[in-house]
């Protein structure tokens, strides 16, 4: 007998990791974006689990409308702004990004 | 009137582009308006909380739908605090040149439409919406000017806010999920039991508040985004963005829903403690001006969040004075910081010096700001500093009120040793047709610096309207 | 009933692990895709239409052709850029299946560890979620109509071109 609630938090889990593993592994910016996309994909599918089990789906469905709607818009504007740096630096590579020390 | 805080700057921001065809320098002055509105707003909110002694709480309808909102003593500093910087970053911004001028000016105001709804909000979930809100318009304003460094300092805001963002999410999703409510009042009243997974999403939104606010284990990030934004833009985030988005929304969940536990308590005073002395010596160690300015900023939100951590009502008490005197004197420093920049081109310590013969104004509000900073008698970061000493003093954390003091002396050295080299000594070479910047620059910077002058000198009214403020907020 | 929610997750899972595994970048953009799909198909199963179909066509959809459009417009790595991802590419994301399995079978089970004393009040509601949108979430409402406002000029403002209008 599965418990809904235990099997989606682990593949809530799994996205998790793998979305942060990915963000810190990447070297391309464009695959940092993508692991923030997986780790957005889990929190979606919490939100809707956590819903369902207590009993406010329709709650969770306005909630998870409205995460939809603003990872869209964060996800237009650091597509833009990497775009922008392929435009200055002629490279996506973060481990160049070294105007910083200290 | 509380829905003006929202709709007001919202408006100016949708008729921007408006402005933009046709009468384009009348966008800075629909901007300015706006922020004098909103200050005189907050003002207005404050002395009638005090005289009447309750919080304004909306439950107001537009259009047949609910809005709940409330000002309460928090919030209503919050919000003055907001509309101050904001009038500062404006005026500034009119004297640099800028490209696109209404798109900046409408993005600072939807930031600042972000920010108001963040501190009137009451509900967890829209919290998130607003943190959003200032977050994506801080990327934009960071990479205003399409340079090198613009973008490499908002794409690491980008990393960070995007792991900031998933965290608080699942904190929220946890939280949902065990009290089936959002509200504050709601999940307060729904978070009966300590069950682990309470505490799994306790600890989730904490660390998320933690990165915003920039915290010294989680800080990689800020100094770069406020070296690499443009000099207007670093005014805005040090002054209100992460202050508010971090500092402001930690106190406020903890206030309204958590409540003070013993754990908590020591976590976030550990935490404070590292980022307050941590800092303080990496800013020591800084060759570029607004490097450590902002370096000085973490070490600040560390005291704001231990006299917060403490729970008592002169903790509480000192954590807003010193998050209003915080934000005045650290704007001041990088309108300072700004002029400087916009007069020499230079930002290197090292390469500066003799500028207080060259520009008067800047070189003396830049003295008062360093001495608020430090703590220094008259002024008013002296008021806010004593009363945390005197916060952690009385509810036992002697070592860390001994960590506070020892601190403010570390920040006054490194801030006495930026003015030996950018203001006194003798003027380098290339820098003797230095002038004054214009009045748009140093504006600001003397209202700052009243500012912090009239908040030492009248510091008995001060707390005696943060007391009738915070009365209302403990209950 | 179990086997094919059990089915639905991997089509969720498996997706993910290689979006973050393919070489290829377009190749990722369409495995997030069909991970979306599955998302959304485990949204219907829950009982959530609107929201599957909300992520099928803006998450699935939209984020999809952002995503292409991005990598088709910065395709310009150099070829020796190129090769040096490639050689140590498969190296560095090779744990991450195993790390994914582990951790799912970790938690399945020392579910007496994380998952006990979980009692979830079942609260019964009564509207629909229009009506919980309009009349509850006000805030978030216009919270949403500002973050579109937001992109839609971070978008203008970051592909502006010509002369910068100076003043």
């Amino acid at each position: 007998m599965f418990n809904l609630f235990v099997v989606d938090w682990i593949a809530v889990a799994i996205l998790f990791c793998i979305g942060l593993y990915t963000m810190v592994a990447a070297k391309n910016m464009l695959r940092i974006l993508i692991g923030y996309e997986i780790m957005t994909k889990g929190v979606t599918l919490a939100l809707i689990t956590a819903g369902s089990v207590n009993g406010k789906i329709a709650f969770s469905q306005a909630l998870a409308i409205t995460v939809i709607v603003i990872e869209v818009v964060f996800i237009a504007i650091a597509l833009a702004i990497v775009i922008i740096t392929q435009k200055t630096k002629r490279s996506l590579d973060v481990r160049k990004l070294t105007n910083f020390k200290g | 009137m509380v829905l003006a805080f929202i709709f007001v700057p919202l408006l100016g921001a949708a008729i921007m582009p408006i402005m933009r065809k046709f009468w384009v320098k009348g966008s800075t002055l629909v901007t300015i308006a706006v922020t004098i509105f909103m200050l005189v707003g907050s003002f207005l909110n404050i002395h009638r909380e005090v005289v009447s002694k309750s919080s304004i709480s909306f439950n107001q309808s537009l259009l047949g739908e609910k809005l709940m909102l409330s000002i309460d003593g928090l919030s209503a500093v919050v919000l003055m605090v907001i509309a101050l910087v904001t009038l500062a970053t404006i005026v500034f911004s009119a004297g640099v040149p800028i490209g696109r001028r209404s798109g900046f000016n409408a993005l600072v105001l939807l930031a600042v439409t972000g920010m108001n709804g963040l501190t009137m909000a009451t509900d967890i979930f829209s919290i998130y919406v607003f943190i959003e809100i200032v977050s994506i318009s801080s990327f934009i304003l960071i990479v205003y000017n399409m340079d090198d460094v613009g973008t490499e300092s908002s794409f690491k805001y980008i990393v960070l806010s995007a792991v900031a963002t998933v965290f608080l999410l699942v904190g929220i999703a946890t939280l949902f999920a065990i009290t089936g409510d959002v509200s504050f009042r709601g999940m307060a009243a729904g978070l009966r039991s300590n069950a682990p997974l309470a505490q799994f999403g306790l600890g989730f939104i904490l660390f998320a508040l933690a990165l915003k606010a920039g915290l010294m284990p989680f800080h990689g990030w800020l100094p770069d985004a406020y070296t690499g934004a443009p000099v207007s833009v670093s005014i805005l985030l040090a002054g209100v963005v992460t202050k508010v988005t971090g500092v402001y929304t930690l106190m406020r969940i903890i206030i309204a829903v958590f409540g003070f536990s013993d754990s908590f308590s020591s976590l976030v005073m550990i935490l404070g403690s590292i980022s307050m002395t941590l800092a303080a010596f990496m800013a020591m160690g800084q060759q570029d001006f607004k490097r450590m300015l902002a370096f000085s900023s973490i070490s600040q939100v560390g005291y704001i969040l231990m006299s917060f951590a403490t729970g008592t009502s002169i903790g509480l008490i000192g954590a807003v004075f010193h998050f209003f005197n915080h934000a005045v004197f650290k704007s001041l420093l990088f309108l300072n910081a700004g002029a400087v920049e916009t007069a020499t081109g230079v930002r290197k310590l090292d390469d500066l010096g003799g500028l207080a013969a060259k520009m008067p104004v800047t070189g003396i509000t830049s003295i008062i700001g360093s001495l608020s900073a430090a703590g220094v008698p008259p002024l008013a970061g002296f008021w806010s500093k004593l009363l945390i000493i005197i916060a952690l003093w009385s509810s036992g954390y002697r070592f860390y009120a001994f960590l506070a003091i020892f601190t403010s002396v570390v920040t006054l050295a490194y801030l006495l040793y930026m003015q030996r080299q950018v203001f006194f000594g003798k003027v380098r070479q290339g820098l003797e047709g230095v002038k004054e910047v214009s009045p748009l620059l140093y504006g600001p910077a003397v209202l700052m610096a009243l500012l912090a002058v009239a908040g030492g000198l009248f510091y008995p009214m001060v707390i005696r309207t943060l007391n009738a403020l915070s009365s209302l907020l403990i209950k | 009933m179990e086997l094919h929610l059990l089915i639905l997750i991997g089509l969720l899972v498996v997706p993910a692990i290689l979006a973050a595994f393919a070489m290829d970048l377009l190749r990722a953009a369409m495995a997030l895709l069909v991970s979306s799909l599955g998302l959304a198909l485990i949204m219907f199963n829950l009982g959530a239409p609107l929201a599957g179909s909300f992520e099928l066509s803006v998450g699935a959809g939209l984020i999809t052709v952002l995503f292409v459009n991005a990598i088709s417009l910065t395709r310009l790595i150099s070829e020796e850029e190129r090769l040096e991802r490639a050689k140590d590419h498969y190296q560095r994301f090779a744990i991450l299946p195993l790390l994914a399995i582990a951790l799912g079978v970790l938690m399945y089970l020392r579910q007496d560890f994380w998952a006990t004393g979980l009692s979830f009040v079942k609260h019964t509601e009564t509207q629909t979620v229009g009506e919980i949108l309009w009349q509850s979430r006000g805030l978030d409402l216009i919270g949403q109509i500002v973050i579109i406002m937001v992109g839609v000029y971070g978008v203008a403002i970051l592909f502006r071109r010509g002369k910068q209008d100076n003043v």
